[in-house]
């Protein structure tokens, strides 16, 4: 931007989000739907909860859905792939959850990729909404370096509080920008004053000391107490997985119609912390016990697929600690392993 | 290749499960009966056959005359399913098992307690051999459905084996535990779309735990959010009577 700053008065970004709902693109953002609030499509603008409320599930649900027809087939042998991907915006996404979907983006690009994963990304317009401090104490984003983004979004926003800073940071985000919004182009650095409130509201917390060699730590510590310690009080209840921005396993499953003449491939959701997730043909089954499965999982943040993404794939939004009834926590599985917890860092 | 021939029997239930199997739409009920020959149903049909591929059993075993005419059905059925809770997991006809027996015939019968016998109640895999089952109170009609196909097909009978919680979290429901209630999700086999849970109740257990709950957890979790012993038992009591390890520990 040639070292000009943007910004958009918070009227103009309502005016803007209701372009684009009327223009007949679906917009998801946070906003309430009787008791809860999650993210959810929404038919205008003021039905939008600017202020975040940390939610039971990550925006993870529209790229990848619960329940997802990939196939239909028919007994006498027609086959068709099924890949549905409607043109989508998803307004008001923090900084941990894009940090997310930077990790699913890489994952489900990997090989030959995922076609349903990346037509419904490829169709969609993220806007992020900058955080100016830590949502709620369960949240540990800044022990990984996920309170600040780098890539994830098209484009983000930074409630400076009277209006919106603008950070672009894709071609497709600066064009949509444009199309939809009023913006004020500035010449001075409106975003300062943003970045040093954030920058003091997250200055008392630190990363993992350790944070780059978690991988190595954690590969060295498959026998530590710990497993055992928080495995025990482990319901599997699968609640841990079913809300990380992260986790992406899923179950496939060809469901006949009740005619018995055709039918269809699903894939769903599915949670390694769950015993049946574990179970092999023959009745099998690799890790029995919570412990195995737990120690599987947290691996799968802070080791086997930190080493493939090369940063944390836990973004420590902290929704797993909201919905553990056992107080079962990343942040402190790996704090006792780094011996931070014990040293009181 | 033949129909199957599907029979339903009823033993001590509302019978409630067999109307939730035929709570279906028109166009459904005859895609099913293409698929399977529905040869006994006393809620909805007279004829009688002898033999059955597929017996759907409902209710629980709680005098000792059911016993030969649910062996009686055995024998004659190549597949044998406990069809909804009360077969499943002896449902909430085992609410009796706690009490004296005088207690409960003189509560029934006042005037004659003795007049009908009665024993412990018991889930039909008590008694019989059970192929399958179909759990919950009642069954779910379209869970019905697709056992039915799976057993028709030759599949493994696709029941979930995990916990309430997950459908929760789908739902993105707040947990009942933070809306200051009691929930049995945690240890309690999915399957129901967390129905309870998700209308404003929670979890009373009908479908039974899944295959390893850890009950110690969920004991624990319960009396973090403040239940008594007695209370958190009561909790388990109504349909998980007959789930020794339930009750490992408890009175």
């Amino acid at each position: 931007m040639n070292g000009k700053f943007r910004k958009i008065s918070k009227k103009d970004l309502l005016i803007g989000l209701d372009r684009i709902i009327n223009d007949g693109r679906k917009l998801a953002a946070l906003t309430r739907k009787g008791e809860k609030v999650l993210y959810d499509y929404v038919t205008k603008s003021d039905e939008i909860l600017m202020q975040y409320i940390p939610t039971v599930l990550s925006p993870k649900k529209f790229f990848l859905p619960q329940d997802e027809v990939i196939l239909e087939y028919t007994t006498k042998g027609k086959v068709t792939a099924k890949i549905e991907a409607e043109s989508m915006v998803l307004f008001g996404i923090k900084p941990c959850d894009l940090h997310g979907i930077k990790i699913l983006d890489e994952a489900f690009a990997e090989s030959n990729g995922d076609p349903n994963y990346l037509a419904k990304r490829e169709k969609s317009l993220i806007i992020g909404l900058d955080c100016s401090r830590l949502c709620d104490e369960k949240a540990f984003c800044y022990k990984v370096n996920a309170q600040n983004i780098t890539t994830g979004c098209d484009f983000m926003l930074h409630n400076t509080g009277i209006d919106f800073a603008v950070t672009v940071y894709t071609e497709k985000g600066a064009e949509q920008l444009d199309k939809y919004f009023q913006t004020e182009i500035k010449s001075e650095n409106i975003l300062d004053d943003f970045n040093q409130a954030k920058a003091a509201a997250f200055s008392k917390f630190g990363t993992f000391k350790q944070l780059k060699q978690l991988p190595e730590i954690f590969e060295n510590n498959k026998n530590h107490s710990v497993w055992q310690t928080e495995g025990d009080k482990c319901l599997s209840c699968g609640s841990c997985i079913l809300v990380c921005p992260t986790c992406y396993c899923f179950d496939v499953a060809d469901e006949m119609a009740l005619n018995l003449k055709k039918g269809e491939r699903i894939r769903r959701w599915d949670a390694c912390m769950l015993n049946s997730f574990a179970v092999v043909a023959g009745n099998d089954n690799f890790r029995e016990e919570p412990k195995d499965r737990l120690k599987h999982r947290i691996n799968r943040k802070f080791n086997y697929l930190m080493k493939k993404h090369g940063e944390s794939v836990c973004v420590g939004c902290g929704r797993c600690v909201r919905a553990c009834l056992v107080n079962i926590s990343p942040k402190t599985i790996a704090e006792t392993i780094t011996g931070e917890l014990s040293t009181g860092g | 290749m033949a129909k199957p021939k599907v029979a339903f029997f009823d033993f001590a239930s509302c019978e409630g499960c067999q109307l939730s199997a035929i709570d279906l739409a028109p166009e459904q009920m005859l895609d099913l009966l293409n698929v399977v020959d529905i040869v006994e149903f006393r809620e909805a049909i007279s004829e009688k056959a002898a033999k059955y591929d597929i017996a759907l059993i409902e209710g629980s075993i709680t005098r000792d005359c059911d016993v030969p005419r649910l062996q009686d059905i055995r024998n004659r059925s190549k597949v044998l399913v406990a069809f909804g809770a009360c077969a499943h997991t002896g449902g909430i006809n085992a609410l009796k098992n706690f009490q004296k027996k005088e207690d409960y015939q003189k509560a029934v019968y006042p005037t004659d307690p003795l007049k009908y016998e009665t024993t412990v109640t018991r889930a039909i895999s008590e008694v019989v051999q059970v192929d399958a089952f179909i759990p919950g109170c009642p069954i779910n009609t379209m869970e019905f459905v697709r056992i039915v196909k799976n057993l028709v097909l030759g599949k493994r009978p696709d029941i979930p084996d995990y916990s309430v919680c997950v459908e929760c979290k789908k739902n993105e429901n707040i947990c009942v535990y933070e809306k200051g209630m009691h929930c049995l999700g945690p240890v309690i086999r999915a399957g129901c779309d967390a129905k309870c849970p998700s209308n404003g109740g929670y979890c009373y257990g009908c479908r039974g735990t899944v295959t390893k709950p850890n009950l110690h957890a969920q004991k624990d979790v319960m009396q973090k959010y403040n239940l008594t012993f007695d209370q958190m038992t009561d909790q388990f009591k109504l349909f998980l009577q007959r789930n020794r390890e339930v009750f490992k520990n408890a009175g």
